[in-house]
């Protein structure tokens, strides 16, 4: 995704498109912008940029950047990169709780594997509008995800 | 936080002030001689100023938002910070420099940048100052590298210095790096545990876990729309954040905690109702004698139409007198002239014949009659049984129209017979009804407890019936249940009767020939059985019949119908589901045996309470996530066993645990969090180990006071931690100078990567 709108090529005749960081020398004096209303940060004065300096960056996301990095460096094992400081799965065992109430949950219901409290809370899994079971599964990331 | 039991809290809809005002502006003096920018770069909050001031100047949502709007400007605008919110056109276009707590959009952080500068006053042309600036713990490279690019090649800056914002929050609190501790840094984004340990940050060490600020609000934001799926409100994201500041607790023992959670006490103690605004019902606001008033006025309008109404029927009956009058002095005119003249008087009235005359006068003459009988009160007298002489006659003595006479006669006799029989078994049935109406009120005079107790079972049987119908309905819906199957055989076999050939060989064969189908009249039920149209009528007689007996035992035994409502709404409250749900507050019936009657402060109640959330396991289930990932499906390890194995890894340093500091924005400010974690790192250290916990002064700004401090008091440390722009020339952008509250740096070579970037 180009996100980057400095490096946009201005349109002919349009001043409107004239890429900020050029003005950003000219403006308002400071004097005139105000920290509440509408501010348009872009019509004040900014004259410590480099006029120069124009961005070839492209945006990317984490899970971007993260993957290119990881794989573009070699880094030692013990190294504490971004990705390696994850704490690890957990070890101890899992208590199950009850997506519904949150309470210790004892079953399990075969037919939406959502877990329960009680037979009661069974009535409600019963009678819950479909697709509302997955939005519970959800909640702990237990959902199946149609592709 | 404690809320006395039935109080409700009203939540705002937003920050009571959502521009919050800007310092005011003196730089004149800041920014010479080299006073360093401290900048703590958090995902939610920047905050920014001079390193030798004790506050930062600046703090503001980390935001920006690049738009148009051709009212405003011509050009592109942007807005930075909590100004996003003062054009409703922005909201679209609303972006932070942030992904996962990591800096990767430098567009939205040179926005950010050019706020900071501008605010600050920088005013030359370029920024003269050094700068501090806070990052993540173990920040991607890529990320580094562009800050530092911006920074040095769009700013100009004489040099930058990174560090761990947890850590120099530490710093703040501590004085030094001396101490040796555990940091556990909870932001918007991620929480990080990193030990402190040979005076610096030992990111070695350090592990993140991937929950913060934000997935609570999201996790207790889902949680209430599940709970409530037909709420009336929409709840917003800073609304669920708000109910985690204000009602959100960590459980000293949530297990423990959570098995008593919805009795009766405890959860009269905890139940949080938040109020949310709602519409005021329309109500009828008038009091009692007033309504009477109405109820006068209506009762006089009554009356006076009545008398409109009686005084019409007069006037139509003087009429008619007169008409009489005109009509007997034609009749008595017809003696004083001929024929001819009375004929033609007679066709001027309007009439035919002096047979016609003579029916007009009848039919006035009734009408008089009968009006002047009821003036005076007088009941119109049993019309006598009329005779029929000539039924009994044989035919043989009659004429031919005497013939005819005796077949209208008989004919008459008959119907009149029959109507009498009608009229003596309606006489007979109200007999009997009064009389079971009778025997019913003796036997409630005389055995009283015996009359209740059929009227009771009367009244359930009833009930029963009503619920059996609507249970039958219910199963009816349902293709496979028992009753749609019987149903379905019925009308095949129906089916199968009507179109068996007229030989019958289909029934023969199964022996029973003789279709007898309707002897009974119970056979024709058959087709209500099959019938799918709903039976109102049954239920009108049913419901009919049941407010009969309501009265009666309203009327008899005023408590009964009550106490069966107190059962009921017992039955209710005492469910797990409504306590969940409802709370402590008592249940509403959906159909109350008890004759209700609302006053106008229970109706705006009942409003106000369709606007009412229970905050209750959520209180604990919320927070609790950072314990148990798991409980959010995260697969990774809780704090304690990240803390734990933390402390394997450190050779069993039991110092870090007698000095835990939390700090940052995300669950560190949540009540209960210091106790717990005391109480969970006891469960895991030697007995008798000293564990102490604490968090930071303020553990929100604690991080950028921390940096001021550290660059202002640790003079030498600061001066060898900035790079320098020449290093960033030489050494590439990723580059480092370590100190106390550093990431680590190692070049890492480039690997030669099969493809290409």
């Amino acid at each position: 995704m180009p996100a980057n709108k400095r490096g946009r090529k201005s349109r002919p005749g349009s001043a409107a498109d004239t890429p900020a960081h050029q003005d950003s020398r000219d403006g308002e004096p400071l004097a005139n912008f105000k920290t509440s209303g509408i501010t348009n940060l872009l019509s004040v004065a900014r004259p410590f940029k480099n006029s120069e300096y124009k961005s070839s960056r492209r945006w990317k996301n984490l899970k971007q950047v993260i993957a290119q990095e990881q794989t573009g460096s070699d880094w030692p094992v013990d190294f504490p990169a971004f990705w390696a400081i994850d704490a690890p799965p957990s070890l101890a065992p899992q208590k199950k709780y009850c997506d519904i109430t949150g309470l210790p949950a004892k079953y399990t219901d075969p037919k939406t594997n959502v877990r329960y409290y009680s037979a009661e809370v069974y009535q409600i899994i019963r009678t819950l509008p479909p697709g509302s079971e997955q939005q519970y599964l959800a909640l702990r990331n237990a959902n199946v995800m149609l592709k | 936080m404690a809320m006395a039991q039935g109080d409700i809290y009203e939540i705002p809809d937003g920050p009571s002030d959502p521009s919050p005002a800007m310092p005011s502006f003196d730089f004149t003096n800041m920014g010479q001689g080299g006073t360093p920018i401290v900048i703590d770069n958090g995902s939610s909050m920047c905050r920014a100023g001079w390193a030798s001031e004790n506050n930062p100047r600046l703090e503001f949502e980390s935001v920006v938002a690049r738009y148009r709007n051709r009212k405003i400007s011509s050009g592109p605008i942007l807005l930075v910070g909590d100004n996003v919110n003062s054009d409703p056109m922005a909201k679209p276009s609303i972006r932070s420099a942030f992904d996962g707590g990591v800096v990767t959009n430098f567009d939205a952080m040179e926005g950010i940048l050019d706020y900071v500068f501008t605010l600050l006053g920088c005013v030359d042309d370029k920024i003269d100052q050094p700068i501090v600036m806070t990052e993540t713990a173990c920040t991607p490279y890529t990320s580094r590298k562009n800050m530092s690019e911006l920074l040095f090649e769009c700013y100009d800056v004489p040099s930058v210095t990174y560090g761990i914002d947890s850590v120099w929050s530490y710093y703040k609190n501590m004085g030094s790096f001396a101490a040796d501790g555990l940091i556990f840094g909870s932001g918007t984004s991620a929480s990080h545990i990193i030990p402190i340990y040979d005076s610096r940050a030992q990111i070695d060490l350090c592990k993140r876990i991937n929950l913060g600020g934000l997935s609570i609000t999201e996790y207790m934001l889902k949680l209430m729309q599940l709970k409530y799926p037909a709420f009336p409100m929409k709840i917003t994201e800073w609304q669920s954040q708000h109910l985690i500041d204000k009602f959100a607790y960590v459980a000293e023992d949530y297990e423990k905690e959570l098995s008593c959670y919805l009795a009766t006490e405890n959860l009269q103690q905890k139940d949080v109702i938040v109020q949310f605004p709602f519409p005021m019902p329309s109500l009828d606001e008038r009091t009692e004698e007033e309504i009477e008033r109405t109820a006068e006025r209506r009762r006089e309008q009554a009356k006076k139409m009545q008398e409109i109404a009686a005084k019409k029927r007069q006037e139509k009956v003087d009429m008619r007198a007169k008409e009489l009058e005109e009509l007997s002095e034609i009749r008595d005119s017809k003696n004083e002239m001929d024929a001819e003249t009375f004929a033609e008087r007679l066709k001027d009235a309007g009439l035919d014949d002096e047979k016609d005359l003579e029916d007009a006068i009848a039919s006035a003459q009734q009408v008089v009659i009968r009006a002047q009988n009821k003036e005076l009160g007088i009941e119109p007298e049993e019309k006598e049984a009329p005779s029929f002489p000539l039924v009994d006659i044989p035919d043989d003595e009659l004429d031919d129209e005497q013939k005819q006479e005796k077949r209208k006669q008989a004919f008459l006799k008959a119907s009149h017979e029959a109507r009498e029989r009608a009229r003596i078994e309606k006489e007979k049935e109200k007999a009997r009804q009064e009389e079971l109406a009778r025997q019913d009120e003796e036997r409630r005079l005389n055995h009283f407890d015996d009359w209740l107790a059929d009227l009771k079972a009367k009244r359930d049987t009833v009930i029963a019936r009503m619920e059996d119908r609507k249970a039958h309905r219910k199963e009816l819906n349902d293709r496979r249940s028992h009753a749609s199957q019987v149903r379905m055989r019925n009308i095949a076999d129906l089916a199968a009767a009507e179109t068996a050939n007229p030989t019958g060989n289909k029934r023969r064969r199964r022996g029973d020939q003789d279709d007898d189908f309707g002897a009974e009249d119970a056979d024709w039920n058959i087709y209500r059985d099959i019938s799918k149209d709903d039976e109102a009528e049954e239920n009108e007689e049913d419901e009919a019949e049941l407010e009969t007996y309501n009265k009666q035992l309203v009327k008899h035994a005023p408590d009964y119908l009550e106490s069966l409502d107190r059962a009921a709404r017992a039955k209710i409250e005492n469910t797990t589901m409504y306590r969940f749900t409802d709370g402590c507050q008592p249940a509403i019936l959906e159909k109350p045996a008890a004759p209700q009657k609302l006053d106008n402060a229970a109706i705006v109640a009942q409003t106000a309470r369709e606007y009412q959330l229970h905050l209750n396991i959520e209180r604990i289930r919320v927070p609790e996530t950072i314990f148990r990932p798991g409980l959010v499906g995260l697969d990774q390890a809780g704090l304690l066993e990240t803390i734990d194995g933390i402390l394997r890894q450190t050779s069993g340093r039991l110092s870090l645990i007698n000095n835990v500091f939390i700090t940052g924005g995300g669950f560190s400010t949540i009540p209960g969090m210091l106790e717990r974690l005391k109480r969970d790192i006891q469960s895991i250290a030697p007995a008798g180990t000293p564990i102490k916990v604490r968090r930071a002064t303020d553990p929100l700004r604690d991080a950028w006071r921390g940096a001021a401090q550290w660059c202002t008091n640790e003079v030498e440390a600061f001066a060898a931690s900035r790079v320098s722009k020449q290093d960033y020339l030489e050494q590439g952008g990723e580059y480092l100078r370590e100190h106390g509250a550093s990431n680590r740096y190692y070049a890492a070579p480039k690997r030669d990567s099969p493809f290409p970037t």
